[in-house]
């Protein structure tokens, strides 16, 4: 039997007076890797904010490895989630470098009044040099392109050694070249690690090469929730219609 | 130069060492998160309460902490679940704590003089008492940088990647606004009501547009603090202006000077 990783219970999620999830409920597997697709507006990323606790759950109860997510253990749970945001906008001045914004990623786990160990630092270069990111670290975190960022976001969620992570359309700005590297790496950790991981995309080729199940989303609600295969038929069904 | 020889002028040169450090390191906090519209409001409300402390016959700096803290209870949450629009909550703020400052004003039962001292600052009257406390928040906030430098780093990055981080970005924010009530407090009798907010935000501003940095931005902008307190009292003394504004024109040229010559223009020209 799988182990439940994460587990949403009748979940609503509402910023100021809109409602933009409506008791959701489902289970996600220790290791499974589930694609997030549909519309824009459908509630996509607010549920992967939902997980990560910054997006407030207004009603019923989000479960992380069985234990309830609140206010007390959330950066507990926090510290093994990796998370790569959909839009990322920053002052191209601020005086932060492309390195210590991927050092960002650990400092959760480093601790307060604690330092990043040799440990940490080789796991760090071992990261970076996985997503060819070596020749960016020295650069301005504002100064870099959209894609260049997103890469440095990715090794910034990467270098926690995450047990779930959360993407969220990371796939835009990068390249084809960048989008098979980081399809393959993200194939390679995700098996080799088990990280149980939600990824949003609009990309249906993405979607069906990567995970083996689908979360179709419509209006805040689960409008489908299956393998690739009936996701496909699914597809073509609406298509039709 | 003959004034280095008496002991108000060096208690003075001292204060602005004190002060030139504490805006300096608050104003990288309030320049690199673009929050600098609640920086005023704080320091307008420090500024009413040291009034109200006047009017009370009791502790100036007592009521300047309370003011700038309830300033920060009142824009921390606001600010904190986006719900503050700068434009119209500042207008709202700064009218309102501005007001109660000329009320205090109006009702102060003796001479103005007292007030006026507050409102321009008079870093050459400063007492034992004034200077200790900047060394106590000098060195307080000294400390904060250093031991909490990599959260604060990641909260002035952005503060929802650091919450996603396992920070706790929300406490640090809070951190950063008292730490800042208290520095503007602090230094409200030797720069001024109305002038401290530009000796927190003038030198962070002319060392950001220099270095792409965190840990250099923080040493730059204490030595334009620094230079700024220390030319201004100099400006002050050889032309007998007054040394509140005099420090803030200086803090200003630095500024000008730091954007001719700044290394991101050219770099954002390209």
């Amino acid at each position: 039997m799988k182990n439940i990783k994460i587990k949403l219970n009748n979940v609503s999620v509402g910023y100021l007076t809109e409602t933009v999830i409506h008791g959701l409920s489902t289970e996600i597997a220790e290791g499974e890797f589930v694609g997030l697709f549909g519309p824009n507006g459908a509630g996509k990323t607010t549920l992967l904010c939902a997980i990560n606790g910054l997006a407030q759950i207004t009603e019923g109860n989000l479960y992380i490895d069985n234990t309830e997510f609140n206010i007390f253990n959330e950066n507990k749970f926090r510290r093994v989630m990796g998370y790569v945001p959909q839009r990322f906008d920053i002052d191209p001045k601020i005086p932060i470098l492309a390195e210590e914004v991927v050092s960002m990623g650990r400092y959760g786990k480093t601790g307060l009044l604690r330092f990043p160990s040799t440990k940490d630092k080789d796991f760090i270069t071992e990261v970076c040099a996985l997503l060819e990111i070596q020749y960016l670290l020295k650069k301005p975190f504002g100064q870099l392109s959209g894609g260049e960022r997103k890469r440095v976001l990715i090794a910034r969620a990467l270098v926690k050694d995450p047990e779930i992570m959360l993407f969220d359309e990371i796939f835009a700005w990068l390249d084809v070249k960048m989008i098979d590297r980081v399809i393959a790496i993200i194939r390679e950790i995700q098996i080799k690690k088990r990280i149980t991981t939600l990824m949003v995309s609009h990309d249906i080729e993405i979607i069906k090469t990567l995970c083996a199940r689908i979360i179709w989303m419509e209006d805040g609600k689960i409008f489908f929730d299956g393998d690739r295969e009936n996701f496909l038929k699914k597809l073509k069904a609406k298509q039709w219609n | 130069m003959e004034l280095i020889g008496f002991a108000f002028f060096q208690r003075a040169l001292f204060s602005a060492l004190l002060a030139g450090i504490a805006c300096g390191i608050v104003g990288v906090w309030i320049v690199t998160m673009r929050i600098s519209f609640i920086g005023v409001a704080i320091s307008h409300a420090a500024f009413a309460g040291a009034l109200l402390g006047l009017v009370l016959g009791k502790s100036v700096i007592f009521f300047s902490f309370l003011f700038s803290f309830l300033a920060c209870a009142v824009l921390g949450p606001l600010s904190d679940k986006g719900q503050l629009h700068p434009d119209t909550s500042i207008g709202i703020i700064f009218s309102s704590t501005v007001g109660l400052a000329f009320l205090f004003m109006g009702v102060l039962p003796e001479g103005k003089s007292q007030a006026l001292n507050l409102l321009w600052g008079s870093i050459l009257t400063i007492t034992h008492q004034d200077t200790i406390l900047l060394v106590i928040t000098v060195a307080l906030l000294i400390i904060v940088s250093i031991l909490f430098f990599k959260e604060l780093q990641s909260v002035i990055f952005n503060r929802e990647m650091a919450k996603a981080s396992g920070i706790s970005a929300t406490i640090f924010f809070y951190l950063i606004l008292f730490l800042s009530g208290m520095t503007i407090s602090t230094t409200l009798k030797s720069v001024g009501g109305l002038l401290v907010f530009a000796l927190v935000i003038n030198p962070a501003a002319a060392a950001y547009q220099i270095t792409y940095s965190l840990k250099k931005m923080y040493l730059l902008s204490t030595l334009f603090g620094v230079l700024s307190g220390w030319g201004g009292l100099f400006l002050a003394a050889q032309f007998n202006l007054p040394a509140g504004a005099s420090i803030v024109i200086v803090s200003t040229v630095i500024f000008i000077f730091s954007v001719l010559f700044s290394p991101k223009r050219v770099n954002n020209e390209n």
